[in-house]
């Protein structure tokens, strides 16, 4: 059929070289961009015929429409995406746990498998803890410090952060006995108590020392918590008159504070109840010493706080003070 | 280049930009599935698709086709 074509435009060519008319310029020019359009049309065929033909059609399924599953759906309908799934249905789908047999997303279904299986690190860590713990209760039997050993020792196995601003806070207050707990920090052995031994020995300080900790803290008692303050001297939750009547209590002197006048505590029972506190802080935290029990009703008060704010010295204040 | 040659390449050129080569191929398929992928022959698609494909052709690459023709066909006849 090109041949026809061609064939027919070199007649008509040759016809109008010859001089025949009647045919004018834009006829030819028709009839030949028919014949180029022609041809390149039969291209596309040769192509497609070959395609079908040698199998790229078959492979890349271009031989028919893809309808069902990936037309895009333009507009969405509500509620469902481009591809016609309905969205945030099925979130992520539930795995069963091969060692118990419950159903865990799938996003939870790594961590749970670690606990489960009991092989990694954590796991071990878990149950050598809950073993320690059981141990723990029966040697200690019934004794009346049994709960506050028992909340020591969950303390002490909390995880120790070295860098920590309270650890390094409770390393500049100055020291007292360094305890025998194997977790204490080696680089100051002298000074720095870590965070649950940051009950120092209030007793076993001298005087001097005491003097010393009462002019690099502030120290002031505070009502609602009856813990001492452990900021600086500058700090601005107390004022100075309210540090003046603290050291006035325990030293009966002025620690260059501006001069007071307050009124001045009851300073044995004050001491009293400080050095009993201090001691019961600092043997709470190190259970292998054993010094007298203070067993009172306050006691579960007293070591719930210290749990919560280990850095803090709980001091009972038996009666009203200025603070 | 041949003159003729050259035409062509232009046209073709001209043609897939326009997407009248994409649009004749849908055609091809169509007839494809008609007569089955194993039994089509040549002729069957051009039967169908020739007269498609001038259809389909857009005026503006047509009327530049015709004025490089007449171009040409100047050139040639003045000689």
């Amino acid at each position: 059929m090109p041949d026809q074509t061609l064939k027919e435009l070199d007649r008509t060519v040759r016809r109008l070289v010859r001089g025949e008319g009647g045919f004018t310029l834009d006829q030819l020019s028709e009839a030949m961009a028919e014949i180029l359009i022609d041809e390149t049309t039969l291209a596309v065929c040769f192509d497609v015929h070959r395609a079908a033909k040698t199998g790229e059609m078959e492979a890349e399924g271009m031989d028919g429409d893809e309808q069902d599953e990936f037309r895009l759906l333009d507009p969405p309908a509500p509620g469902l995406d481009v591809l016609g799934q309905p969205e945030l249905m099925k979130r992520p789908p539930d795995a069963k746990c091969p060692v118990c047999a419950r159903s865990i997303a799938c996003t939870r279904f790594a961590p749970h498998l670690e606990k489960c299986v009991g092989l990694g690190r954590n796991s071990s860590r878990l149950a050598s803890k809950r073993i320690a713990n059981n141990q723990r209760e029966t040697n200690y039997g019934l004794s009346e410090d049994e709960e506050e050993e028992e909340w020591t020792g969950e303390r002490k196995k909390k995880k120790r952060d070295k860098l920590s601003p309270r650890r390094n806070k409770n390393r500049k207050n100055g020291g007292g006995d360094k305890d025998s707990d194997t977790k204490s920090n080696p680089s100051n052995p002298s000074s720095s108590p870590s965070t649950p031994e940051q009950a120092i020995q209030f007793e076993q300080l001298t005087e001097e020392e005491r003097k010393v900790l009462f002019s690099q803290v502030c120290g002031v008692i505070s009502e609602s918590t009856r813990h001492m303050c452990t900021h600086s001297v500058r700090c601005q939750k107390h004022s100075d008159t309210q540090r003046r009547t603290v050291r006035t209590a325990l030293f009966g002197d002025g620690c260059d504070l501006a001069t007071h006048s307050g009124e001045r505590l009851e300073e044995g029972a004050l001491k009293d109840s400080l050095s009993k506190l201090w001691e019961k802080a600092s043997r709470a935290s190190s259970p292998a010493d054993s010094t007298s029990t203070v067993a009172s009703a306050g006691s579960t008060r007293k070591v719930k706080g210290k749990r919560g704010k280990p850095k803090r010295v709980k001091v009972h204040v038996s009666q009203p003070s200025s603070v | 280049m041949q003159p003729k040659v050259l035409l062509k390449e232009l046209l073709r050129t001209r043609l897939i930009e326009c997407g009248w080569r994409d649009q004749l191929k849908v055609q091809c398929k169509e007839v494809v599935r008609e007569k089955g992928l194993e039994n089509v022959t040549v002729d069957d698609l051009v039967t169908v698709i020739t007269p498609k494909g001038r259809a389909l052709v857009p005026d503006s690459v047509k009327k530049e086709l015709l004025q490089r023709i007449k171009t040409f066909l100047a050139q040639q006849t003045n000689l």
